[in-house]
């Protein structure tokens, strides 16, 4: 195990950031010296910095919504009384884990697309002009993401629930709390440590999500994951992929770190 | 609550419903509600050398992935089990490592590395899907090694059953639906992984989705919607025939604890 994560994870990462470090050159792709101009090239240009605020507020929506569609979800989960009912609901929950990301996206053109079923009922419910333009925008990209990554969220916010102790609730009730009590003052705090950790892998893995941004965007929104990928297998620019690779890479570290923090302050202070 | 719950559970299902009509129109593009019935893209399917290839490609990694997947991942989780609680911290959280490098900067990775080595063809994809997938097995192989006493091994072993008995009499069967169900999940994350294949699939060894994926760029034909079919029955039957001997999902959702 150690022999495998070393030689075919450890060694290729540190590899593709060493290429950060050298300069892209044309005959032989990879060039000889060190350097550091591969960051200044996306670090003093407004067009990456946009693509990686982008990014970033992309998968802010996808989390947030995730979290916000997934706890009634596993709410309704856990308060589900056949075990039959649920086996097929959680059979559900997955589906989106057991399509291919090619699949779905797919699927979503069809149902995003110019002419299709969600843009018309958009436009009828709200009496639009023109149909909602749904793909190639970022609003598509974000609802696509959330489809393919809410398990995680839903899975970890019902392991979290059922974790609970049915009697705090009970205890709570007791001593005259109306359910809406029980919910914000036993419930809701401690469940935020299975809202914070499925939100993490949710944020994670939108933030590296490049094939829906390319499928569902079109090509036309550009999020830092698909410029990587153009660099790589478009323009043969390695130096300049793997340098991008690095910086998406700390910048995820931090804010996942950042929402850590504010999740398990904010478990505190509910605490409290 | 619930209307919204259902709500959600519709859109999930959504995707499904339209590929399948997409996959059955008569017509020539893809359109939904189909134009007519028919099976023709299904008979295209089946004539079109590069998704066939593609499939029995996807089927051959996913297998070989499980296989070498179930293996280091169950040894890796027996190791971990046995070390003090301070260590196994570290190894665990080394161990499950790949899990939190963004996907797109794995394969990169894989590919620098094997284009150096030769290896962008089906020996570096099933690689590649080992390193991505492992973790997973060690997480569902460990749940099922700590929802049981860490003591019955022992106590066969006190009562003179030998060292390969008490393996494959009592370790093995504590063990069976975490290495199930990471061995179900191992295999679909292979069989659909497209974040890694992506990077390193050269013509002659491209898995299915990388070549529905390269097909999608001037919106496919719905062939690919019939493909996708084709992975979605074939992965619900084999889901619902899991279930139903080994009760897969209990030991998933427990495995997320």
């Amino acid at each position: 195990m150690i022999l495998l994560l070393g030689l075919f994870f450890a060694v290729p990462l540190l590899m593709a950031f060493s290429f950060a470090f050298r300069p892209f050159d044309a005959k032989t792709l990879v060039g000889e010296d060190l350097t550091l101009q591969n960051f200044g090239r996306f670090l003093f240009d407004g067009f990456y910095l946009t693509a990686f605020v982008r990014t970033t507020l992309i998968s802010l929506s996808v989390t947030i919504l995730s979290v916000v569609l997934g706890y009634p979800v596993a709410w309704h989960l856990r308060s589900v009384q056949s075990s039959r009912l649920r086996t097929w609901l959680v059979l559900v929950v997955l589906m989106p884990l057991m399509l291919s990301l090619v699949i779905a996206s797919f699927a979503w053109m069809i149902i995003l697309g110019s002419n299709g079923v969600l843009a018309n009922l958009i436009a009828s419910v709200t009496l639009l002009q023109q149909p909602l333009r749904l793909l190639n925008t970022d609003l598509g990209i974000v609802i696509v993401t959330v489809y393919s990554f809410m398990s995680y969220s839903v899975l970890s916010i019902y392991a979290a629930l059922e974790n609970i102790d049915p009697s705090l609730a009970r205890a709570a009730s007791i001593h005259g709390a109306n359910d809406r009590q029980v919910f914000l003052h036993v419930i809701w705090p401690l469940s935020i440590p299975g809202v914070v950790s499925g939100a993490l892998v949710v944020f994670a893995l939108s933030m590296a999500a490049f094939v829906v941004p390319y499928l569902i965007g079109g090509g036309r929104v550009k999020v830092i994951p698909l410029l990587i990928y153009n660099f790589t297998i478009q323009l043969f620019d390695w130096p300049g992929a793997a340098a991008l690779s690095l910086l998406l890479f700390l910048l995820t570290l931090v804010l996942t770190w950042l929402i850590a923090t504010l999740g398990s302050r904010l478990a505190r202070w509910e605490a409290e | 609550m619930r209307v919204l719950s259902y709500l959600v559970y519709i859109a999930l299902l959504l995707p499904i419903v339209f590929v399948l009509g997409a996959s059955l129109t008569a017509g020539g593009y893809i359109r939904f509600p189909p134009d007519g019935l028919s099976f023709r893209w299904y008979v295209a399917m089946w004539n079109d050398p590069d998704m066939m290839k593609g499939l029995v490609i996807s089927f051959n990694i996913a297998l070989i992935t499980t296989g070498v997947s179930v293996v280091i991942g169950t040894m890796a989780a027996l190791y971990l089990f046995r070390l003090n609680a301070r260590y196994r911290q570290i190894m665990a959280s080394l161990f499950l490592s790949p899990l939190s490098v963004p996907m797109v900067l794995t394969g990169f990775a894989m590919l620098v590395l094997f284009t150096q080595f030769g290896l962008v063809n089906v020996t570096g994809l099933v690689i590649s899907h080992v390193v991505v997938t492992v973790p997973y097995m060690l997480r569902t192989v460990m749940t099922s090694l700590s929802l049981t006493d860490p003591f019955v091994p022992r106590a066969a072993a006190i009562l003179g059953a030998g060292p390969w008995r008490v393996f494959w009499h009592v370790t093995m069967p504590i063990l069976k639906p975490g290495m199930l169900a990471g061995a179900m999940f191992t295999f679909l994350a292979s069989f659909n992984n497209i974040t890694i294949s992506v990077f390193i699939s050269s013509p002659g060894a491209s898995p299915l989705p990388v070549v529905i994926f390269n097909r999608m760029e001037n919106l496919a034909e719905p062939s690919a919607a019939a493909a996708a079919t084709a992975v979605i029955l074939l992965t619900a039957v084999g889901i619902l025939v899991l279930e139903r001997h080994f009760s897969l999902f209990k030991s998933l959702l427990g495995s997320t604890r």
